[in-house]
């Protein structure tokens, strides 16, 4: 009869992080494990609290499957001998093998015939076959971080027991020095002693009245509740933070609501520094009121329930107090002299050996945001200077100097003090989102001034990194260079600027000349940023053909780049342009037998017809001139219509096939031979002002 | 001493929480101790009861009970050790001048070290607060991942914080290493910041107004001293005398720990490691340059380690006599 599998393990608190992973990993071990041992069974689920780590499995067989085995002996030849008698080598392989010499087969193999024995197989009891297979699961899970505790044993945390029943039967086995059984413990102060668990049915209703709410979903279910209830009973609701409600979910068996409130004087903190006084250590809900502005008051979630509210909210109200006092003793103290008194002491942060100092870097900002905002938004040029020079400055500040949880609030913690100090409205912006986007989901600085300080950054940080000999190898990226280069192409396709990334890099190296910083490998920049391009295309959604097409050819503007392979995706898979492509590659693969020498495009041509051998050579001639011409047109706006370029470049299609049907190009003619070559030259350069088209692979079939 | 401290000293005391209440928790005392020093001697009559040698403070300045050779050296090796002790602590770079109520540059540790590991070091533990008069059920005690390192001693574990709603009010460390060193077997390292858990049982908010004794607040005691401790930390002290101090302690080090001086050489190592913390409070040490300095200071204090080492081995391993080797233990769960 099918039987619900349980097994727990019992640990001293795990990391809340980690909780969730080992889960998803006990489930997969779980079902390749019994699918190994031959084991049917029903749905596998897992569940967990930062106490223990759970995995039911439902309808588990209470017998392996029966199987034949089939087992090789020794050579035919050895097995019998001249009388045709087996040998002793068969009989001990029959013994071996549990069957009798008569049921012995032979079998042929590449290497000559052998003997066979067909074992009949009865599958194990499942009692007999999981316990060694459980130890070996629970002893294969990987943390990101792993302990002794007693002996040679690793685990996240120290295992304490190990709860594993099948059925009504426990299943016995050792495993961290710890004996299986059938007991679990409760809730550490509601129900600290063993709790026996007769059958795996009875578990969660048993840990439930032990004061545990084992299933993770259902704990951030409660979280959710016990929130709103209690903001309510603040007139306030409280700041969404999913991330927050998934981590202390797992910080808690049992979670309960307790609010709070601060004295209203550190409401002039900012608001940015309030919630991370409450967040990052305390684990507190911030709340705001209907206007959406902080109320001074929290709530914090609670391991355990009944009596103490009271001694609770007491304790969670003077942490949270000493954490807001200290932000404003680095708030007071950091805004002695202003932002600006801290420049000074970025001298002595270094940045790089290779490259100076953090206030090496600032100058270097400066020079760069200056002509980054003379090209893209000359209006914002005085503020983000200004920014440039100022946005490193909160590294010299206590508060991000501290170490503690405020350092996380780099550049916003500069953008606070800059308005403090008297900065204007766009240059403290500048500063607050200069560091974005700090990732994929991360949206770009709103405002042109913060746009051109985080270009800057990005890119005098990838330019100089690079230069510096950092490696952005495989998927490491340890000094951010990836994440930069990806901010770069993001601001500036997002914010629609024509900028040549590799033409900035270019200004940038002359910085690094004139401040005698040594120079890197040659080209390692243009790699890096075709990467990150092409990488930053397919995010978009292009293929990596087109990507490679359109790389080829001026790959320095992300804007430019993405509205060429748009249009090129938009019309890949259209006859005409399959067409166009045959034409195309025919030509380049001529182009590509002659010797350079003999090709040269504009080649004198007569402007009357009657001049060529061939109507079909005229045609194409007045053709790609006019459509070279119209492209060129179109190349010089602001940003090109890439759909009506390439529409140009199709209506050559008739002119080069009548042209390939009608014309011999490689004839002995020395005078037609070159100048119908540089016919198809021309062609091809009139192709190549978009991309490399020879990079793009024909439609299948 | 300002006129705000000195009302603080003389403000009346909050009744002690949940002290009237009758049905504490399992190995409750009763009542919590009234006073900083009862709380002490609350802490040394439970270790003691388990069984742990309860020493003195080390005489030294020091950062932490960790820096103990109490706690340092005999983490290290096989031998078995037990010991609880307080240890003054000093943190140069985190004094307020008395004015933040929870910040000093100067704070009590009780330190309990178990070697091994006991298998119920947490139930134990918990018992501990029970013995405080802390009824658990009242309160939320949580075990919160911390992972502790010790630039400077290379010395590292696997923990909690542990949070007694919400405040940290001690450091719990499976030791993994020290000195460079990987330990077997592991010791838990039970730190308890004792001022923290005395604001709590006596209902004060600031350190400041702690009762120590029956008619001695903290502030009557200490207050004084730590504003002057923190005008030397910031203001006052000498840097060039500083560095000074620190390359000769540095050569003293190695040069006693080359003469099989294995504890003199360790209070140098001490030494150098507190001078350091001056300079640091003092900001005269730049960010590159601390990162060598700290570098400088655990190289020592892994020489020191690996004399110690040397040194309890040709003796034997004295404090495992009479001991059968540890054997790992098993429980039925």
């Amino acid at each position: 009869m099918a039987e619900t599998l349980l097994l727990e393990i019992g640990c001293e608190e795990i990391p809340a992080g980690f909780i969730a992973p080992a889960l998803k990993e006990l489930a997969s071990l779980a079902r390749s494990g019994l699918e190994d041992a031959r084991l049917a069974h029903g749905t596998v689920r897992t569940l967990g609290t930062p106490r223990r780590l759970t995995l039911i499995v439902e309808g588990v067989a209470a017998r392996q499957e029966d199987r034949i085995r089939e087992m090789t002996g020794p050579a035919a030849r050895v097995a019998f001998d001249v009388a045709g008698q087996p040998t002793q080598a068969a009989k001990g392989f029959a013994k071996s093998a549990g069957v009798a010499v008569e049921a012995l087969e032979r079998v042929t193999t590449p290497k000559g015939e052998y003997l066979l024995a067909r074992v009949d197989e009865k599958g194990a009891a499942a009692t007999d076959v999981l316990p060694a297979r459980l130890a070996d699961w629970i002893t294969s899970l990987h943390f990101p971080k792993t302990m002794h505790w007693n002996g040679p044993a690793r685990f996240a945390r120290p295992v304490r027991w190990i709860l594993a029943l099948l059925g009504g039967r426990t299943l016995e086995f050792e495993a961290f020095g710890v004996a299986s059984g059938h007991r679990t413990r409760g809730h550490r102060v509601l129900a600290p002693g063993w709790l026996p668990i007769p059958t795996p049915g009875a578990y969660e209703t048993a840990l439930q009245e032990a004061g545990v709410i084992v299933d993770p979903e259902a704990r951030r279910a409660r979280i959710r509740e016990e929130l709103a209830r209690c903001a309510a009973t603040l007139s306030g609701r409280v700041v969404e933070d999913d991330e927050l409600i998934d981590e202390v979910a797992n910080l808690v068996e049992w979670p309960e609501a307790v609010p709070g409130s601060f004295d209203v004087a550190y409401l002039k903190l900012p608001r940015p520094v309030i919630v991370t006084a409450m967040r990052a250590h305390q684990r507190y809900f911030a709340v705001e009121g209907k206007d959406g502005a902080l109320l001074p008051h929290f709530i914090m979630i609670r391991s355990g329930r009944g009596p103490g509210v009271e001694e609770i909210r007491r304790g969670t109200q003077i942490v949270l107090r000493a954490r807001l006092e200290d932000a404003r003793f680095y708030w007071d103290n950091d805004l002695k002299g202003g932002l600006e008194a801290k420049l000074p002491l970025l001298r002595g942060i270094v940045w790089h050996e290779r490259l100076g100092t953090v206030q090496d870097r600032s100058e270097r900002l400066v020079v760069l945001v200056e002509d980054l905002a003379r090209r893209l938004a000359p209006k914002s040029l005085v503020a983000a200077k200004r920014a440039a020079l100022l946005c490193k400055a909160d590294l010299a500040s206590e508060m991000v100097r501290s170490g503690k949880e405020f350092a996380s609030l780099q550049g916003i913690i500069g953008g606070e003090y800059a308005a403090a100090s008297g900065e204007s409205l766009e240059v403290a912006q500048a500063i607050r989102e200069h560091y974005r986007p700090e990732g994929p989901s991360d949206p770009i600085p709103y405002t042109p001034e913060g746009k051109l300080v985080a270009l800057a950054d990005k890119i005098e940080a990838t330019t100089g990194g690079l230069r510096a000999g950092l490696e952005v190898s495989g998927s490491q990226d340890p000094f951010g260079l990836r994440r930069a280069g990806n901010g770069i192409v993001r601001i500036l396709v997002e914010s629609e600027w024509r900028l040549d990334v590799l033409d900035a890099a270019r200004f940038m190296e002359g910085v690094y000349d004139k401040a005698g910083i040594p120079p890197g490998e040659p080209d390692r920049f243009a790699e890096f940023w075709e990467q990150r391009a092409a990488s930053a295309l397919e995010d978009y959604g292009i293929s990596s053909e087109t990507a490679a097409a359109v790389l080829a050819v001026r790959p320095g503007d992300p804007v430019d780049l993405l509205a060429r392979a748009r249009a090129i995706e938009d019309i890949r898979r259209t006859s005409d342009f399959e067409g166009v492509l045959i034409g195309y590659r025919r030509a380049a693969n001529i182009l590509r037998s002659v010797p350079p020498g003999e090709i040269s495009a504009g080649q004198p041509m007569a402007e009357r017809a009657d001049a060529f051998g061939e109507r079909a050579e005229a045609d194409l001639h007045l053709e790609t001139k006019m459509a070279r011409q119209a492209v060129e047109t179109y190349l010089q706006g602001a940003l090109p219509d890439y759909g009506a370029v390439l529409r140009h470049l199709l209506g050559l299609r008739p002119a080069i096939d009548r042209f390939f049907d009608a014309v011999m190009v490689m004839v002995d003619d020395p005078v037609a031979r070159k100048r119908r070559l540089g016919l198809l030259e021309a062609v091809r350069q009139t192709f190549l002002r978009i991309a490399d088209f020879s990079l793009l692979p024909s439609a299948p079939g | 001493m300002s006129a705000k401290a000195a009302a603080g000293a003389k403000s009346p005391r909050a009744v002690a929480a949940g002290a009237a209440r009758s049905n504490a928790g399992v190995g409750s005392i009763g009542e919590p101790p009234r006073t900083f020093q009862e709380t002490l001697l609350r802490l040394e009559q439970f270790w003691s009861d388990q069984g742990c040698a309860l020493l003195q403070p080390y005489s030294s300045e020091v950062g932490a009970g960790t820096f103990n050779p109490a706690t340092f050296f005999r983490v290290l090796g096989p031998e078995p050790w037990k010991a609880a002790y307080v240890e003054p602590s000093r943190r140069p770079k985190d004094g307020r001048y008395g004015e933040n109520p929870n910040r000093l540059q100067l704070f009590y540790q009780y330190q309990v070290v178990l070697k091994p590991s006991p298998e119920d070091v947490l139930e134990v533990y918990l018992d501990s607060l029970r013995h405080l008069g802390i009824d658990l059920e009242r309160h939320d005690v949580r075990f919160v991942e911390d992972d502790w390192e010790s630039p400077t001693l290379g010395a590292s574990g696997l923990g909690w914080e542990v949070w007694l709603d919400n405040q940290e009010i001690t450091q719990f460390t499976y030791f993994q290493q020290t000195g460079g060193y990987e330990l077997e077997p592991i010791t838990a390292e039970i730190t308890y910041g004792i001022e923290r858990i005395a604001c709590y049982l006596q209902g004060v908010d600031r350190i400041m107004d702690l009762q120590w004794s029956r008619d001695r607040t903290w502030a009557d005691l200490f207050l004084q001293a730590e504003v002057e401790w923190c005008g030397f930390n910031f203001e006052h002290s000498d840097p060039t005398l500083l560095f000074e101090l620190f390359e000769k302690f540095e050569r003293e080090a190695y040069r006693l720990l080359k003469e099989g001086m294995v504890l003199p050489g360790y209070d140098y190592v001490v030494k150098c490691s507190h001078v350091f913390n001056l300079l640091d409070a003092r900001g005269a040490i730049g960010v590159t340059e601390r990162v060598a300095s700290i570098a400088r200071v655990r190289k020592l204090a892994r020489a020191a380690a690996g004399a110690y080492l040397k040194q309890r081995e040709a003796m034997g391993w004295p404090l495992l006599a009479g001991q059968a080797a540890p054997e790992p233990s098993t429980t039925r769960g």
